[in-house]
Order: structure tokens, then C-alpha cells, then sequence
């Protein structure tokens, strides 16, 4: 399974590319904001697209709501710093598979929404 | 009342001169006005020479209360003269009955001195009611009036020979006649007599432009004068223009038109001037009422200052300006700029010059009523204390305000930074130490105590991340900003270790300081509640009404907190730094409720 990791903070998406390359997923990409996150997503067409919520220029909603009008339309896990209820109600709303706070990012919660 | 009110110019008003001398003149011209026909007798009648020395008389009064009520100035001294005047160029239409030398010097100044009339009511007009003429254009017309009558003065001594047995209606003195010819000396006094009418258009418009020009306290002066002088100007060039038309016969016809027109003219003008003269001395008089009005109220508002001054002064325009630190302020205590030169409006200092208490901000012509404002000034000397007083706290209750407020902005701005700071920094490091215990754990064989401990620091990472979150929520909570309030009592609500509950609507985006304020009243009340209340349930209702945001916290808990306890107290203060209100209802064991109320735009 190919995947897309998009955060603005470079340590984040070395680590998580490397737990997700340990845990057998491909590394697809990455992204630092949203425009490239878009970009990228058309040009790889990645399965699976670890988004950060929180961008220097989209923000992740806007980027999972362009995402999903992809011809190949990946699955979106939404990952932020932050907690579910401190994002509020978008998180109901948005097209994505599932939202993982930051601290409860593991192999085995991702690939239970991926899977 | 120790210190002395500044008046604009301090120096005493001097008296102007010649007034005395002229006074000591009217009983001769009288004397002459009676001594004249009672000698020699007169065709005019008895009757006429009363009037004549009444209407010298009058003028002679007037000019003398003139004087009285403003020594400093010319106008008495004009007006006495030109009752004097009038005296002594009525002697020639007694028609005395005898000649000789002595009556013809009389007649030849009577006859010279009856043009001068003209252009001195000119004068008097355009110098009223200071005495002075103002602007080079008036000065001129004045000059060219003046020169004008000497010249049919000329004219009518070398032309006027009236019927010499009726001699109505005056008599020429016995002067040698040098034109003979009756036509050619009726064709030179009509043309003399017309040529006045140019003169005195000129006149009209300085006059009517006087009056155009004039603030609305000037026009209260000079509406009188002007008026019943303008009526009377127009008969006279109604009259002038008939004489001229019926020159060839009738020139005697319009002399006697005349003759009763001066007479009309001198009985009315002087009274009215009069009058113009006591308006403007009704505003000394309403200092008296200014002195009553703020009397008679132990504490009077101070814009109430203001309008009983600009009525005083007869100025609507007025301003009243306290000096406060860095400016003027009004007396609601707003800034008010002072007006720059070429502003028609100028500053007349109260008090202390240097250190003034206030300053009028008034019309410029009430520059000539220097006694004025030092009264006026003086009378309201203690009310305006009081409303400095009062605009001054104003004005720094303002400032307090605005600093308060800008105090509370610096410090909701430093949390928010503060709170930026920790989610960008340390919450990412600690993150990115958690993933690569992880990725460490998964590549360690899964026997042995290495992947066991790291397995306990993953998790202690994951719990100093959870303190850090809800440190950095304390301090500012993102949610706050990013979503607003309603979001942000939810995300506090989870945290909560007692159950809390958040109903109203949503009111949507406020702004930043009200949303900061109310979220903190509510999350340092439900603070309270959890640390001293022993309640089981906590309410957090939100209700947005025109303009005001209601934020109520009700607990069941055992209630009696004090309102003036250090946390409530200080939850006022927060709300009061937004203009915001704090209720506090804790009766002993029936829970709290507490109510902060914001204006919210």
C-alpha cells in the first residue's frame, strides 16, 4: 500500500514514513502543505494519504475535500496535534477515513482504518 | 474666588477725551437755540425750536449713556456731537425775523453744518456700536461723504435764497447774492441734492454688508439701528428723487419733505441706536442670570455650562475646553481640537493665562466684549472647576479603560503566542520521541526487558503529551481561535473531571477579546466549582441577545461563595477590562450560579 505523508514539520514525516516503512507500506511521497499535498497525490496517486490537519496554507479539510475529487481518490487518515473534539464538528463532515491524534499514531491504529 | 480672573487685556478700558468738553458745549448750543429767537423772534414758530432742541437733546442723552455704559468708546462722543450738530444747523429754518452780522454767521453755519448730517449718520452707522470704522472701505465712503457735504454746503450758501418775504423754509443768511438768475440757482440745488443718492446707495451696501457679515450676537445689535435707519434712508431717496423731478417749481415742496424727515429721523434713529446700544448690554445683564442658573443647581452637568454660556455670550458657537494632560477635552471629556489662526472662531483663556482653568472657543466679534467674557467667566468660575473636574476624571476613566483593555489584549496575545510556542515546540519534539520509540520497539527482537521498557517510555510520552495539551488549553485554548467559543467549552468540558453540560445556541464568531474573556470567566467558574463546590453536575448555558453575550455557570453544588472572593473577584475584573458584568447567586446549599454578561458588537 502506497502512502502520501503530509505535515509541515519535516521530523514528523521522516518518522512516520519510517514507522509506516516498518510496519510494510510504501512511501509514496511526502508534502509539506496543502497545494503540494494536491499536487503530489495527482502525480503518485498514492492509496492511502496521512494528512496533517493543521497546514501552513490549506488547512486539512479544504485539502481532503479536494482530494476526494481525485479520478483515484485515496483513502485520507487525518492526523493533527490536537485532540477530535478540539477540531470540532468538521471532523463529522469531512471525506476521510478516519482522524488519529498525533500521540495515537501506531501501526496498529492506522492499519485498522486502512485496512 | 482668591485668584483673578484673566480678562483677554487686562488693561482698564480709557476713557476716551473731549467727552467733558463736548458736554460743557450743549448748554451753549441750547442757549443759542433759545436766545436766538427769543431776541429777534421766529417765523418757524416757537414749537419748532423746542423740537429741534429736544431732538438735540436726545442724541445729546443717548451719547451720554453711551458713554456711560462703555467709556472706552467713541460712540457717545459721536453721538453728542452730532446732537450738537443738529442744534446748530436747525438755526437757519427758525426764519429770525431781523439780519445783521451776527445772524448770518449763525445762518452760514446753520447751512454748512445741514449736509454734514447726512454723512455723519453715515458714520454713525458704520462705526456702531464700538465707534470705530472698521475696513479702508468705509473709512473712504466716510471721507468722501464728508467732503461731499462740505461741497453743497458750498453751493447752497452761494444758491439757496429763499422767498424773501415767507423765508420758509429757512432763512439764508444775508449774504451778497452772486447768482441772480432763479433757474440756474434751483437747477444747482437740485443737482447737489441728487447727488447724494450715489453717496448713499454707497452707504446701504457697506451697511447691508456690515449687517451680511456680521456672527449672530453682532446682528442682535445691530438689527435695530440699522433697521429703523434703512426704513428712513428709503423715504429719503423717495423724497430726493421727487425734488429732483420737481426741481423747476417745487424744489421748497421737497426742502419741507425733507425738513420733517430729518425731524422723523431724529426722534427715531437715536432711540434705536438706543435700543441697539441696551441689547447689547442685556448680555451684562444675563451674567446675572448665568450667576442665578448655576446657582440654583448644587450640581449642574456640565454640558449645562456650555448652553448657559453660549446664551450669556450670545454665542451658539461656543466651546467650552478643559486642558488635560496632552490636549483639550470638551466637558463630556472628549478631544477637542482648538481652532488654528484664520479660524473664525478664537480662544479666550479663564483663569490663570498661563495655566488656564478652561477656554471659551467663541465667535471673533465677541473679541470687542472683553469685560463680557471676564464676567461670564468669572460667574461660572466654580462650575467650570467642577466641569474640568469632571471631564478630567472622564477623561482618565477613558484612558484607564482603553489601557485596561489594551493590558488584557497584551496578555490574551502573550498566552495565545505562549500556547503557539508549546504546541509547535515541545508537543512536536515529544511526538517525534514517541514515534521513534516506536519505530525503535518494532525493530528490537520482541523478547527481553529492552522493547518492555520501551514500551513504558512510549507511554509515559503519550501521558506528558496529554499534560502538555491540556497545559497549553490552560494557557490558551487553540480550539478558542480556531473555532470560537461554543467549540472550545465543549473541548473544556471534556476535560472536566465533573460532568459539564453545554446548552444555548451557538453565538457564532465574536470578537477575539470577548470570546477570550467569556470563555475564561466560564473555565475559571467551572475551576471553582470542581475545587470547592462538591457538585455532581455543571451547566454552562449560553445565550446571545441584541448585542450581549449572556454566559451563565450553575452548579448543584453546596453554593456560598462570596462575590468578593479573590476568584470571583478577579473574574470581574476580567470581564470589566470588556465592559462586561459579573451576577453571583450562591445561596448555602442550593449550588451557584454565576452570570457574566459582555457587550459583543
Amino acid at each position: 500500500m502506497r502512502v502520501l505523508v503530509v505535515d509541515d514539520h519535516p521530523g514528523f514525516r521522516r518518522l512516520a514514513g519510517l514507522l509506516l516503512a516498518a510496519g510494510g507500506y510504501v512511501l509514496a511521497g511526502e508534502a509539506a502543505d496543502g497545494g503540494g499535498a494536491l499536487a503530489q497525490a495527482a502525480l503518485l496517486r498514492p492509496d492511502v494519504v496521512l494528512l496533517d490537519v493543521m497546514l501552513p496554507d490549506l488547512d486539512g479539510f479544504t485539502v481532503a475535500e479536494r482530494l476526494a475529487t481525485l479520478p483515484a481518490r485515496p483513502v485520507v487518515v487525518l492526523v493533527s496535534g490536537r485532540t477530535g473534539t478540539e477540531l470540532g464538528r468538521r471532523l463529522d463532515t469531512a471525506p476521510v477515513r478516519g482522524f488519529l491524534p498525533k500521540d495515537q499514531l501506531t501501526l496498529e491504529a492506522f492499519a485498522a482504518l486502512t485496512g | 474666588m482668591t485668584r483673578p480672573l484673566a480678562a483677554p487685556d487686562q488693561v482698564p478700558p480709557v476713557p476716551v477725551r473731549g467727552v467733558p468738553a463736548l458736554l460743557a458745549a450743549v448748554p451753549f448750543a441750547v442757549a443759542l437755540d433759545i436766545v436766538l429767537p427769543a431776541v429777534w423772534g421766529a417765523r418757524a414758530g416757537w414749537p419748532f425750536v423746542w423740537q429741534t432742541i429736544a431732538f438735540m437733546v436726545i442724541w445729546v442723552a443717548v451719547g451720554w449713556v453711551a458713554c456711560r455704559l462703555r467709556p472706552d468708546r467713541r460712540m457717545g462722543r459721536l453721538m453728542i456731537l452730532f446732537g450738537i450738530l443738529t442744534g446748530l444747523s436747525a438755526i437757519p429754518g427758525f426764519g429770525l425775523r431781523s439780519s445783521g452780522l451776527a445772524l448770518t454767521v449763525a445762518g452760514a453755519i446753520g447751512i454748512s453744518l445741514a449736509p454734514v448730517e447726512i454723512a455723519f449718520i453715515g458714520h454713525l452707522l458704520l462705526a456702531f456700536p464700538s465707534g470705530k470704522l472698521t475696513g479702508s472701505g468705509s473709512r473712504w465712503a466716510i471721507r468722501v461723504g464728508y467732503g461731499y457735504a462740505l461741497v453743497e454746503a458750498g453751493v447752497w450758501l452761494l444758491a439757496f435764497r429763499p422767498h424773501s418775504l415767507s423765508c420758509r423754509p429757512l432763512c439764508a443768511p444775508d449774504l451778497p447774492s452772486v447768482i441772480e438768475d432763479p433757474h440756474i440757482r434751483a437747477v444747482l440745488i437740485g443737482s447737489v441734492t441728487l447727488g447724494w443718492l450715489p453717496l448713499v446707495a454707497w452707504g446701504v451696501v457697506l451697511v447691508v454688508r456690515r449687517y451680511r457679515r456680521a456672527g449672530r450676537r453682532e446682528r442682535r445689535v445691530l438689527a435695530v439701528p440699522f433697521g429703523t435707519t434703512g426704513a428712513i434712508a428709503a423715504l429719503f431717496v423717495g423724497l430726493l428723487i421727487y425734488t429732483a423731478s420737481h426741481r423747476r417749481i417745487e424744489y421748497e415742496v421737497g426742502a419741507i419733505g425733507l425738513e420733517s424727515l430729518r425731524a422723523m429721523s431724529l426722534a427715531a434713529v437715536p432711540v434705536s441706536f438706543l435700543i441697539g446700544l441696551l441689547r447689547e448690554r442685556l448680555a451684562y445683564a444675563r451674567v446675572g442670570d448665568l450667576i442665578r442658573d448655576l446657582g440654583s443647581t448644587t450640581e449642574p452637568a456640565s454640558s449645562d455650562i456650555t448652553t448657559a454660556l453660549a446664551q450669556t455670550l450670545g454665542d451658539p458657537s461656543l466651546v467650552v475646553a478643559f486642558p488635560v494632560d496632552g490636549g483639550h477635552v470638551d466637558s463630556l471629556g472628549l478631544p477637542v481640537t482648538l481652532p488654528l489662526p484664520g479660524d473664525p472662531r478664537i480662544i479666550t483663556p479663564v483663569g490663570d493665562p498661563a495655566a488656564p482653568l478652561a477656554l471659551f472657543i467663541h465667535d471673533r466679534t465677541l473679541r470687542d466684549e472683553p469685560a463680557l467674557l471676564l464676567a461670564a467667566g468669572s460667574a461660572a468660575r466654580l462650575a467650570l472647576e467642577n466641569a474640568r473636574l469632571h471631564a478630567q476624571v472622564r477623561a482618565q476613566l477613558d484612558e484607564v479603560r482603553a489601557s485596561r483593555a489594551r493590558i488584557v489584549a497584551a496578555s490574551d496575545e502573550t498566552r495565545r503566542r505562549l500556547e503557539r510556542d508549546l504546541h509547535d515546540g515541545a508537543q512536536q519534539r515529544l511526538l517525534a520521541v514517541g514515534l521513534a520509540l516506536q519505530i525503535l520497539r518494532r525493530e528490537l527482537p520482541a523478547d527481553g526487558t529492552a522493547p518492555q521498557l520501551l514500551k513504558e517510555a512510549e507511554t509515559e510520552v503519550v501521558a506528558a503529551l496529554g499534560e502538555l495539551r491540556d497545559l497549553a488549553a490552560g494557557i490558551h485554548p487553540a480550539v478558542l481561535t480556531d473555532q470560537g467559543l461554543r467549540p472550545a467549552l465543549l473541548a473544556l468540558a471534556e476535560r472536566c473531571p465533573v460532568g459539564v453540560t453545554v446548552n444555548g445556541d451557538d453565538p457564532g464568531r465574536l470578537p477575539g477579546q470577548v470570546e477570550t474573556a467569556a470563555y475564561f470567566c466560564a473555565s475559571e467558574a467551572i475551576t471553582n466549582t470542581v475545587k470547592h463546590a462538591r457538585a455532581t453536575t455543571i451547566e454552562v448555558t449560553l445565550r446571545r441577545d441584541v448585542g450581549r453575550l449572556f454566559v451563565t455557570v450553575a452548579d448543584d453544588g453546596v453554593g456560598g461563595a462570596s462575590p468578593d472572593g479573590a476568584g470571583l473577584r478577579g473574574l470581574a475584573d476580567r470581564l470589566a477590562a470588556v465592559d462586561g458584568r459579573l451576577t453571583v447567586q450562591s445561596p448555602p446549599g442550593q449550588g451557584t450560579r454565576i452570570r457574566a454578561e459582555l457587550p459583543c458588537g
